[in-house]
């Protein structure tokens, strides 16, 4: 731990970006301009790198630091703290996440256009099949590929807060074991494909084999999969699938911007 | 972070390695509809030569002349901008507003860069 700081706090910031870890750059902006230790670089579940002259200031720069990497859409900003005499402190959080991954589950024809438009929002894109054949880079060029049956899926595929699920089996017995697996995730959302009476049926099966999930649970499960833009062609639900994460990842309703008072919501 | 931005990223950690003085800009406060969010960065080296936007064209010229003097001095600075809407429209220009920029420099000498370098290799070893 002391090895690392001696790296500043803005080039371990650098590093971060660099290596695609999720990092807030915190800095005393006005104390910036006199002093030293105006800058702390907060790594996700890392010993902070630096430190202000003000312990009070750390402590509350720390945590909302963490919580900002809690959310799905983290905005940078310039927040008021207050410090040990109580005076009024303008910090900087410079918040870096890596981009976010859609998990695509199912390699059938109707999952190339979602792969597709995922990777050019810039999003990883990661496929998950069992069947090598559908699942193989003629196909997904740019998706990493996961050659997996469901019971290897809690042992080979890591979820994490920014992992968005779309589950597409077209095989019923399937989608109940992922979806069983995505449910007990991190991921914060969930779409599957097919209608309500599927997915009620998916549920209840699930329910008699003994998996109770909350009502929390549940809430990140999107089925009917996508935003109602009446989409017929493959292209189409593919487009809203991929609009339907964007608009769960920036807390978006996904309706009409006309008429709308904003473009853009704060997070 | 946008392509944009990872490419001012990427333009730091060029010049990093070069050990070329420059001064980095970014948007910390932003009041009315300027174009640039907190957050958007702009890098600039000696020569006032820049990568990425801090607004939609309209101060990009002027604070690389402020960068070209931090770097300079070596001293960070906040510059604020009120762009008055009806005065900013009169020019044709898009960014009415108030916006915050902090302008610091980024100079590596040799001798902070051993220590990162030697860090790293403890930490690889590690």
């Amino acid at each position: 731990m002391n090895v690392q700081k001696k790296l500043a706090p803005f080039d371990a910031w650098l590093d971060a970006i660099d290596q695609q870890q999720a990092a807030v750059l915190m800095t005393i902006t006005e104390a910036s301009l006199s002093q030293k230790n105006y800058r702390i670089c907060y790594l996700e579940n890392q010993s902070p790198i630096g430190s202000f002259h003000d312990q009070a200031l750390e402590l509350d720069a720390l945590s909302i630091a963490k919580e900002k990497l809690r959310q799905s859409n983290p905005q940078s900003e310039s927040l008021m703290i207050q410090d040990e005499n109580e005076l009024d402190v303008d910090i900087f959080f410079d918040v870096f996440v890596p981009s976010p991954t859609l998990m695509v589950f199912g390699a059938g024809h109707d999952a190339i256009p979602v792969v597709k438009y995922a990777a050019e929002c810039g999003m990883k894109t990661v496929v998950i099949d069992q069947r090598s054949l559908y699942n193989n880079e003629e196909r997904f060029p740019h998706a990493e590929r996961i050659i997996a049956r469901p019971e290897d899926f809690t042992a080979c595929i890591r979820v994490t807060n920014r992992t968005y699920i779309v589950v597409m089996n077209h095989h019923i017995e399937k989608d109940k074991q992922t979806l069983k697996f995505a449910l007990s995730s991190l991921a914060p959302y969930i779409g599957v494909l097919g209608p309500k009476s599927r997915r009620i049926k998916i549920l209840d099966q699930l329910y008699l084999e003994g998996c109770h999930f909350t009502y929390t649970d549940l809430q990140r499960m999107h089925s009917p999969i996508g935003l109602d833009i009446g989409a017929v062609s493959s292209e189409e639900i593919a487009i809203s699938i991929v609009a339907e994460v964007i608009a769960v990842r920036t807390r978006h309703k996904g309706g009409f911007l006309q008429g709308a008072e904003f473009i853009h919501q704060s997070s | 972070m946008t392509n944009e931005q990872l490419e001012v990223m990427r333009a730091i950690q060029k010049l990093k390695a070069k050990k070329l003085p420059c001064a980095l800009a970014t948007v910390i406060k932003v009041k009315g509809s300027a174009y640039r969010k907190e957050g958007a960065k702009m890098l600039i080296d000696a020569d006032g030569v820049t990568v990425g936007l801090i607004s939609g064209g309209c101060l990009e010229a002027d604070v690389a002349e402020i960068a070209k003097e931090v770097i300079k001095t070596k001293a960070p600075i906040i510059k604020t901008y009120h762009l008055d809407e009806d005065e900013v429209w009169g020019l044709g220009l898009g960014c009415p507003g108030t916006v915050h920029i902090y302008i610091e420099p980024i100079i590596y000498t040799t001798q902070n860069i051993e220590e990162v370098d030697e860090c790293a290799k403890e930490i690889g070893a590690f």
